[in-house]
């Protein structure tokens, strides 16, 4: 087995109000995680456990072999971190935080795709970080984080708050980023749609628990909506994979996550005419994941 | 300490002292520029000069000493530190270094000034029976500084901040008061000679244990939390 780029096992992590609940994930070298979530579900304090910024209750996490917190250091010099919450030193210039960040990496840091990103995002290296727009300045952390070359890049809802043309340059520059097979990539947001089109994996949180996690693709093939025509007096019959049904008079709606061809015909065999079988949006798939989750656990 | 351990503490005070560079500059300055004005007697009983330019010194040490724990704080508050802390940097080695750093930008224009006051009282013809008063003023004012720094980078909270610059301002009068009273120093400002009595003795003694243990709670009590945020 390879080292895994990031293994969560069994982390739990307790506030007073909110507690991260035997979190365990794996992302594999190369691999690309959305990692979904409504507010406060728990995408930054996992995040927080992996940067060793705060430390867990329980569990063991390794970020590319080192065990965290212990070894936060070793693991540090080839992890990239962008953080929404993150500030670059507002009275100190672009050019002093090359410099800077360019202290701790003296062999892997990358002078000419630095500059090569600053032409890129339309940022100068005499420009103040105070003088920076909102989108500038998470490009310029961005900036900081890929020219070092890390193994691991960990974004935390980078493109939260960015205008929709700020954040295409940064998702544009992110899909550039993974034409390299050996980075990894943990990107966490609620935005399912910058999610959909860099990740090749998804793990969706809520409320502290991972409530599913899988292959991006798998994900979209699995999940169907099916319209149907049902006559009053019939009753759906229960069948496995289905997690939402919503029922208005003739019409049916079926929410499925293990759909195959099996089901539709299923359906028919009971009585039910199949009007339409939708694909569903990362989105749709998101929420249905996250309600069914709640439900089930009585919440 | 290892090589590569103090390499990233040098690095990160390096950072602050960039940061702090026009403030440590313009503390030296200002401080210069009172003591300059401390020399402005015309010698029949107007002390416009001394006075004012006293009040300056002090003002703007105690404002130097203010400015650097709150610009720690600003920093944790800003999230400037998450990204300090997303290079290769514990929170420990985080912690030590925003300490030491505070402390050497504060110990900058403290040193020299400090210095160089008693240096030219001793090396001038001028009296030095105020010595004793002056170093144990500045050694308050640096244990003023350690502490709120203790308090600032332990609690990280803004009102326990500005409750320790409430408290630390306030003693600095009170404490000037008093030492003025203490034998040895009451009325020997126009000796030739400094006494260094016992009970000034006792006064640094005291002031050197504030700092100590001051120094020793901020570099400890931070570098063993688990959480930076």
């Amino acid at each position: 087995m390879t080292t895994a780029a990031i293994e969560f096992r069994g982390v739990s992590k307790r506030y007073r109000f909110f507690a991260l609940d035997d979190v365990s994930f794996r992302l594999e070298p190369g691999q690309i995680l959305g990692f979904v979530g409504p507010n406060g579900a728990g995408k930054s304090t996992t995040i927080r456990i992996l940067m060793a910024l705060v430390r867990q209750d329980a569990g063991e996490v390794e970020v590319l072999g080192c065990r965290m917190p212990e070894e936060q250091v070793r693991a540090k010099w080839d992890v990239g971190f962008v953080s929404e919450e993150m500030r670059l030193f507002a009275g100190a210039t672009l050019d002093w935080h090359l410099g800077f960040v360019r202290s701790f990496f003296p062999g892997a840091w990358d002078d000419r795709y630095a500059g090569r990103l600053l032409q890129r995002f339309h940022l100068h290296r005499e420009q103040k970080v105070k003088g920076l727009s909102r989108g500038e300045q998470v490009k310029a952390a961005l900036l900081l984080a890929l020219a070092r070359r890390p193994r691991l890049l960990v974004l935390d809802e980078p493109t939260a708050g960015l205008d929709p043309v700020a954040r295409q340059e940064v998702i544009s520059e992110l899909m550039e980023v993974l034409k390299d097979e050996e980075r990894s990539i943990l990107f966490s947001s609620h935005n399912t749609l910058d999610v959909e089109q860099i990740s090749d994996q998804i793990t969706f949180i809520d409320r502290g628990r991972i409530v599913d996690s899988g292959d991006k693709e798998a994900f979209l093939e699995r999940w169907r909506r099916l319209s149907l025509e049902l006559p009053e007096t019939i009753a759906l019959p229960e069948l496995p994979g289905v997690v939402d049904v919503a029922r208005s008079g003739q019409t049916v709606v079926v929410t499925a996550n293990a759909f195959d061809d099996e089901l539709p015909a299923a359906y028919q065999r009971a009585g039910a005419e199949v009007r339409d079988v939708q694909r569903m949006t990362l989105e749709e798939i998101f929420v249905a994941t996250v309600m069914h989750n709640r439900k089930e656990h009585g919440e | 300490m290892t090589r590569s351990r103090r390499s990233i503490l040098g690095r990160l005070i390096a950072k602050d002292f960039y940061l702090y560079r026009w403030l440590i500059l313009a503390t030296l300055v200002a401080g210069v520029v009172s003591l300059v004005l401390t020399r402005f007697d015309d010698g029949d009983g107007v002390t416009t000069g001394p006075n004012f330019g006293f009040l300056l010194f002090l003002t703007t040490i105690i404002a130097f000493g203010v400015s650097l724990p709150l610009l720690v704080l600003k920093e944790h508050q800003s999230r400037s530190e998450l990204f300090v802390l997303s290079l290769p940097v514990s929170l420990g080695q985080y912690s030590f270094a925003k300490v030491a750093a505070a402390l050497l930008a504060f110990l900058v224009p403290w040193t020299a000034l400090t210095f160089g006051v008693v240096a030219l009282t001793a090396l001038s013809p001028e009296p030095d029976g105020g010595l004793p008063f002056f170093v144990a003023m500045m050694a308050f004012l640096l244990g003023n500084f350690c502490l709120l720094t203790a308090l600032t980078v332990i609690t990280r909270s803004e009102i326990a901040a500005i409750a320790g610059i409430l408290v630390t301002n306030v003693s600095v009068t009170l404490f000037l008061v008093q030492l003025g009273k203490i034998p040895g120093i009451a009325g020997r400002s126009q000796d030739a000679v400094a006494t260094w009595s016992p009970q000034i003795l006792t006064v640094l003694a005291i002031e050197l244990a504030v700092i100590v243990l001051s120094l020793s709670l901020a570099f400890y009590l931070p570098s063993r939390r688990k959480d930076a945020v």
